[in-house]
């Protein structure tokens, strides 16, 4: 009897030590990844600057400098490859511009704010291009992004900007759409677009730079994805990333249309004097988006009265504002621009069979990046600097912000029955944002 | 005589140590860990001026028990689907020790016998440290969270069936937190901040032990809630050269509740040489509300994730003692211990979830004074799904907790 205690318990204890050690560590079964019916091998991708990785540009418009080999490795048509490279082997070749590339800007010191309402004063340097960056590469290219492309001008136009990154990526083809043509691909990425916008915004709204009205979007793009499906028809699929807001960029969103004293914080703010197109001289209101290049000139001398807008005769000019009209203008471009995306795209789908195409939504996305969001415990927003997406310029993407729009792709991937796909999302927490000397 | 006792009270053996719901580590008597815990309805040794204090007057002999163990916590985590990504946390050793004594004996005072003992404890102690680099590093990269208490007990008794003790306790808490925060430097490096503090709390414990009849007794123990606060804390900030004078370092405050807790215990000896016990215990953690670390100076822009919304929990422990022989013991027990952790709210600094434990010990009398003790216990939550709605940052997280105890218990 007692002993049959002591057996009960000895041996209770003996199979709780055994249970206990062999199981060292907990471990969870993560769930199977798929391709599903999409082949990455043949992963291309068409775009302009965000898809090239374009990023830290000078504030002058219209300069090359921006693409660096650190930042394209980390542009979200590599970070999507990367993610499908996870579940099958495959290749992914940029047109790597080299560790300089064609330039960029570098922050080099910060000096902290008198005020925080104003912000840090940055002192920035430009990095020089290296000497024959990007020279036409040999092989297959799977990034196909080009910096400055807009929808409005798939054919190089030789004296666009545009142009030089073309002849240095495709030097034997004749425009874009041939280009996206001889990609061949099985599975694509395009989005373009925001470009377009970007032009007629960052010249503050400059009648020359007028973005294509909906309907010519909608036929370019046309054009541009019946090339990209002519070679495999049979079994293409793709996503089509939407257009955004630029106007919620920090480029457009950063400056306050009043100056404040960057040595007294307590000071009230002041009305800034701006230029209509017309030449009429008036106050800025909050309809007007003052652009970031004036974020350390604003109220500073330039041998006019006062300082830059701060009197009648030293209005700020035109060409840094982009006025309530223009910037409703844009906005309204984006959504009219996003309405023909998204019929072309299932006319498009319904020629191919169905299941093939779909749009992505970062209009979506960057709205409400706009307003600030949480991932993992990091607040991302569209702000200056702290906001963690856009880089320096204020308008290209930080690594971070590549990372949610690769996220963005990918969740939409997965959403998509046809593709019977399921691929793990970047963590965006691995991906710096503003890089702080 | 009783002088050296104090010596060979060097004890490794009575340890109990629980990383049980929340934050707090039972840690106890390595007896009562080969039980499953279950100590407070019955009077076994001066392990009772914390486990019950009215238990201590009712204890045969006096006695010195003396100490410690080694615990690994160990958390996986799988992020949410679709996500593959996975983490573990790192291997941490935490050493909870222990000490009771019931000194200077049974006095007479009238019809009342009168006990004095103390207890030097640590029964909250948590630590995670995840990798720097993973993915929940903006919530959490390490969390620990130590306490020490010392408290004297005393206990009275008036005709050897009803005990009735109460202690008054002084509570000692360390905190650490770090993670990272949004301050990206050259070549790959983050910032991260580093929160360290120290506080005290003072609280009050009373308990009961009844004895039915020579085979049954019943017990109760009423530990009131402890406030520790801490004051003063440091507050240190890894950031690129740039930012640093945006980040000066500076100091916090904080209060972190301990929750006050009711046990309630049953001790059954059918038998001279079996003896079996059941513990049920309350914890009020609905105290713990939140975790806010208070920069005394002007404000960080940093964020702050310190909603915890603890639920009240309840635990229940198991176990049996058989003496083989005059030398040998062998003990085995259960236990079930809530989550206070409510779902929306698990964060990986504390990465609860409802524990089921196993353990088993032994103990071995070395002299007619001196008794070694061993236990060990693996305790396990299943996988547990979850999300930090404030962080939006969820994942499944599973952890298993092994347990060793070494203690010594010296009896005069």
């Amino acid at each position: 009897m007692k002993h049959r205690y002591a057996q009960g318990i000895v041996t209770g204890a003996l199979i709780l030590l055994l249970a206990g050690i062999p199981g060292c560590k907990p471990e969870i079964i993560a769930p199977q990844l798929s391709l599903g019916v999409l082949n990455t091998r043949q992963y291309k991708a068409f775009g302009d600057g965000y898809t090239a990785g374009f990023a830290n540009t000078l504030p002058q418009p219209f300069s090359a400098a921006g693409l660096y080999e650190s930042a394209q490795s980390q542009a979200y048509p590599v970070l999507l490859a990367r993610q499908f490279q996870q579940i099958r082997r495959s290749e992914f070749n940029l047109p790597l511009a080299g560790a300089a590339g064609s330039g960029r800007l570098h922050l080099r010191k910060l000096w902290p704010p008198a005020c925080t309402l104003i912000g840090p004063r940055l002192g920035t340097e430009a990095v020089a291009p290296e000497a024959g960056w990007l020279t036409p590469p040999g092989g297959e290219l799977h990034n196909l992004g080009l910096p400055y492309l807009e929808a409005g001008r798939l054919s190089p136009d030789s004296s666009h900007i545009s142009a030089v990154f073309f002849r240095r990526t495709f030097p034997d083809q004749p425009d874009y759409p041939a280009a996206a043509a001889a990609a061949a691909p099985e599975f694509f990425t395009l989005w373009l677009g925001t470009q377009d916008l970007l032009a007629y915004g960052v010249s503050g709204g400059d009648p020359a730079y007028l973005p294509p009205d909906p309907d010519a979007y909608g036929q370019e793009m046309d054009r541009l994805l019946r090339s990209i499906l002519r070679e495999k028809p049979q079994t293409v699929r793709g996503l089509i990333g939407q257009v955004p807001d630029i106007v919620s960029f920090p480029y457009f969103s950063e400056l306050r249309p009043v100056y404040r004293d960057p040595e007294n914080c307590d000071a009230p703010p002041l009305p800034l004097y701006v230029q209509s197109p017309d030449g009429y001289v008036r106050f800025a209101t909050e309809a007007d988006h003052l652009l970031l290049p004036l974020r350390g000139s604003l109220g500073q001398p330039n041998g006019l009265p006062e300082g830059l807008g701060l009197h009648p005769e030293n209005p700020i000019p035109h060409a840094w504002v982009l006025d309530g009209e223009e910037s409703a203008r844009v906005q309204s471009l984006a959504l009219a621009y996003n309405g023909k995306l998204d019929s072309l795209v299932s006319a498009l789908d319904a020629e191919l069979g169905g299941g093939r195409l779909a749009a992505v939504g970062l209009h979506a996305l960057f709205s409400s990046l706009a307003g600030g969001v949480t991932v993992d415990g990091i607040g991302i927003s569209s702000s200056y600097l702290d906001g963690g997406i856009f880089c320096l310029d204020g308008i290209y993407l930080t690594p971070r912000g590549q990372a949610l729009v690769a996220n963005a792709f990918i969740e939409r991937i997965n959403g998509l029955p046809s593709f019977k796909a399921q691929v793990s999302p970047l963590n965006i927490a691995d991906f710096p944002g503003v890089i702080f000397p | 005589m009783r002088l050296h006792l104090a010596l060979s009270a060097l004890w490794i053996g009575q340890a109990v140590s629980v990383l049980a719901g929340g934050f707090e580590l039972r840690l106890l008597g390595v007896r009562q860990l080969g039980m499953g815990h279950a100590g407070a309805g019955f009077a076994a040794d001066a392990a009772a001026a914390w486990l019950n204090p009215g238990a201590l007057c009712l204890v045969p002999r006096n006695s010195v028990v003396f100490g410690g163990g080694a615990v690994t916590p160990v958390t996986a985590f799988l992020a949410q689907t679709p996500s593959v990504y996975s983490a573990a946390s790192e291997l941490q050793v935490l050493s909870p020790i222990y000490l009771h004594a019931s000194l200077g004996g049974t006095r007479d005072l009238g019809q009342w016998r009168v006990r004095f003992g103390l207890s030097v404890t640590t029964p909250y102690l948590s630590s995670i440290r995840w990798p720097d680099t993973w993915k929940g590093r903006f919530i959490s990269q390490e969390f620990s969270f130590s306490t020490l208490f010392v408290q004297p007990v005393v206990s009275f008794t008036r005709g050897s069936r009803l005990g009735i003790g109460l202690g008054f306790s002084l509570g000692w808490g360390n905190l650490l937190v770090r993670r990272a925060i949004q301050a990206d430097g050259p070549n790959g490096t983050q910032g991260s901040v580093r929160f360290a503090g120290t506080g005290l709390g003072a609280g009050l414990s009373l308990g009961l032990l009844y004895h039915v009849n020579g085979t049954l007794s019943l017990g109760a123990t009423l530990r009131s809630g402890v406030m520790i606060r801490l004051r003063q804390g440091s507050i240190r900030f890894d950031v690129p050269e740039s930012l640093e004078s945006q980040y000066p370092d500076g100091t916090f405050s904080a209060s972190l509740p301990l929750p006050p807790s009711l046990t309630l215990g049953i001790g059954y000896q059918p038998d001279p040489r079996l003896r079996l016990a059941l513990d049920l215990s309350f914890y009020g953690w609905e105290s713990f509300e939140s975790l806010h670390l208070l920069p005394d100076s002007p404000a960080y822009d940093i964020q702050e994730f310190p909603e915890r919304n603890f639920r009240n929990t309840l635990t229940l422990s198991l176990g049996g003692e058989y003496s083989v022989n005059e030398v040998l013991r062998v003990r085995a027990g259960w236990y079930y211990d809530g989550s206070p952790v409510a779902q929306g709210y698990v964060s990986p600094d504390l990465p609860d979830a409802t524990r089921i434990g196993l353990t088993a010990g032994a103990g071995v009398r070395l002299s007619r004074h001196l008794q070694a003790d061993l236990a060990y216990a693996y305790e396990f939550t299943g996988e547990r799904t979850a999300i930090l709605d404030a962080a939006v940052f969820g994942g499944a997280y599973e952890s298993f907790v092994y347990k060793l105890g070494l203690g010594l218990v010296y009896t005069f």
